[in-house]
């Protein structure tokens, strides 16, 4: 950019695929994306209003793939299952990218859309659990005391030990530190219900520690 | 700049407990383990097609079919009742909170009046179930109280503020944090201020307020009165693993509570929130039972206790899940509960809900 040329450029963005594909080419991000694009043919504002969706979208992969996968990771257990729970959500997001028109809610959309997923993985495991009963997640494993330190795996122990949602509302409040209205948005509960699932969810884990509330 | 996932909010060491810090210090070393910079790109799947639609869609059909065919031949859906019990006994009219608003309703969740005011919390109800106290969130974690009467053809007259209000870091939301004494000449809220949990009792008439205040911020809830006016009881931990039931003689000359047993049961489960019956012999208790086995889910029921030794008395009910009161009727008999913002009952040790709608903060009858 030239010394004294506007931040924004007076021409509008490429709308449409055009812009998907500069987008994604910017981002690093694999192709794939932009042959699964489908701008809405409605009219030239639905092609602007899908690329600059699919931009968002592109954009908030970048920034919080990391974030979201240590999160699912928290719930699941394991980092395989955490990186698909995460690719799964983005790529479901990104097929209903018709309907994402508003970017401060697209984050919420996928964090949701991750415990989403995070809890189908472990009904299917349960399932797997009752019929096999081999199942143990790497982090609070045995073998993942040497890299977490025991003290840190019997925290996650104990988490274990939590019904799903006390779980859940631990891992947003304590780990992606959200606060009462966002844990409602993406659980799908009332703030008031988020306050006293985390109260009873502390409680109840200062009771597996052996310690104080 | 906006807030990426993981990023810890600056949080004083010294506002955590114990267990927050190790809760944190975990998720921090799991989150460790999986470094920058190591995921896969995103992958996006191709386009659908739609060559599966039509078999897709017939098979749907065919399932619609037989599910109704199965239904209106008798069978049993798992869908809990709707309504079924509705004033089938018990008080007439159930005082919600939904949305902020204070709503009087029939017992079927249908509004029959919005009472005046909004930012409401949480209501309590006194034992002629016709007096209701409703706390307001103000700012600053200030809330205000207001008393509401209904009159003899069930119409609520104009909140009255009470000249009283009471400021608490951990919030009103948890209805379990307020409660009425049954004569309505006071109100009690628990919760945390400036890191030491507190008991605080206001006088309805006057505003005066006497307050517990413990050395610890140790998490504190389960507000109830006793029948006779004079017993606070909650659930407060003095420190380590002793979480315990607490009863506090409010017209004593110097507050110290006693404690009736601890929340653990002997078979791995917690005691979330307990409650006067309106005889005061007995509580009521809501135990989230230990996980078993696969199950993600705690199984969630209500119990009846000694109010005298906090033992089982052997009455029981279960619970779909997780509630987060325990307010009875005046016989005792019937409880309201909330689960996931749903209003339910508990008659005689069956559970039924109440009312489809899912916005419900509190509600008290």
């Amino acid at each position: 950019m030239k010394m004294g040329e506007p931040k924004h450029r007076s021409k509008p963005p490429p709308a449409g695929k055009q812009r998907i594909r500069e987008v994604a080419r910017v981002s690093g991000v694999e192709s794939d994306i932009v042959g699964a694009m489908r701008p809405p043919r409605t009219s030239v504002q639905g092609h602007e209003q899908a690329g600059d969706a699919s931009a968002a979208l592109v954009s908030l992969f970048r920034e919080h793939q990391l974030g979201l996968t240590r999160t699912a990771l928290m719930i699941v257990g394991d980092r395989a299952t955490a990186e698909d729970a995460v690719q799964d959500a983005f790529a479901e997001a990104h097929r209903r990218i018709d309907r994402l028109t508003d970017p401060d809610r697209m984050l919420p959309y996928i964090r949701a859309s991750v415990v989403n997923r995070c809890r189908s993985v472990l009904r299917r495991r349960r399932i797997a659990f009752s019929a096999a009963r081999v199942h143990e997640p790497p982090v609070w494993s045995a073998e993942s005391s040497v890299i977490l330190g025991e003290d840190r795996r019997e925290v996650f122990l104990a988490l274990q030990r939590l019904p799903r949602r006390q779980r859940e509302a631990l891992v947003l409040r304590y780990y992606l530190d959200l606060g009462e209205a966002e844990i409602a948005d993406v659980m799908g509960i009332g703030r008031g219900t988020v306050r006293s699932t985390t109260a009873r969810a502390l409680a109840a884990l200062a009771k597996h520690l052996g310690e104080q509330a | 700049m906006s807030r990426t996932e993981g990023d810890m909010r600056n949080e004083s060491s010294a506002t955590l407990t114990r267990t927050e810090e190790r809760l944190r210090d975990a998720f921090r070393g799991a989150a460790e383990t999986i470094e920058p910079g190591t995921l896969a790109p995103l992958t996006a799947p191709r386009a659908r097609t739609w060559k599966w639609a039509i078999p897709i869609a017939v098979a749907g059909t065919l399932s619609l079919i037989l599910v109704g065919t199965s239904l209106l031949a008798g069978g049993t859906s798992r869908a809990p009742d709707t309504g079924s019990r509705v004033l089938s006994g018990g008080p007439q009219r159930i005082l919600a909170i939904r949305g902020g608003h204070a709503l009087l309703e029939d017992g079927a969740g249908h509004q029959i009046v919005r009472i005046a005011g909004n930012h409401y919390e949480a209501v309590a109800a006194t034992n002629d179930r016709r007096v209701f106290f409703l706390a307001a969130s103000a700012s600053g974690g200030v809330y205000t109280f207001y008393r509401v009467e209904l009159g003899p053809d069930g119409t609520p007259a104009r909140p009255a503020k009470l000249p009283a209000t009471v400021r608490l870091d951990s919030g009103l939301g948890k209805p379990e944090s307020f409660a009425a004494s049954p004569d309505g000449s006071q109100l009690a809220v628990v919760g945390n201020l400036d890191g030491q949990a507190e008991a605080t009792v206001i006088d309805v008439r006057t505003g005066a307020r006497r307050t517990w205040r413990t050395p610890s911020g140790n998490a504190i809830s389960s507000a109830t009165w006793s029948p006779d006016n004079r017993t606070l009881g909650f659930i407060w931990s003095p420190g380590g693993d002793r979480q315990a039931l607490h009863l506090l003689d409010t017209r004593a000359g110097r507050l110290v509570p006693r404690v009736l047993r601890s929340t653990a049961t002997p078979d791995g489960g917690l005691i979330n929130i307990f409650a006067f019956d309106p005889g005061g012999r007995t509580l009521t208790a809501q135990v989230q039972g230990a996980k078993h086995g696969p199950h993600d889910d705690a199984e969630y029921q209500l119990v009846r206790l000694s109010a005298q030794t906090g033992q089982p008395t052997g009455w029981t009910a279960r619970l779909p899940g997780d509630s987060f009161f325990v307010k009875s009727d005046p016989s005792g008999n019937r409880f309201l509960q909330i689960i996931d913002g749903r209003l339910g009952r508990v008659d005689n040790g069956a559970f039924t809900w109440t009312s489809p709608a899912t916005d419900y903060t509190d509600a008290a009858w």
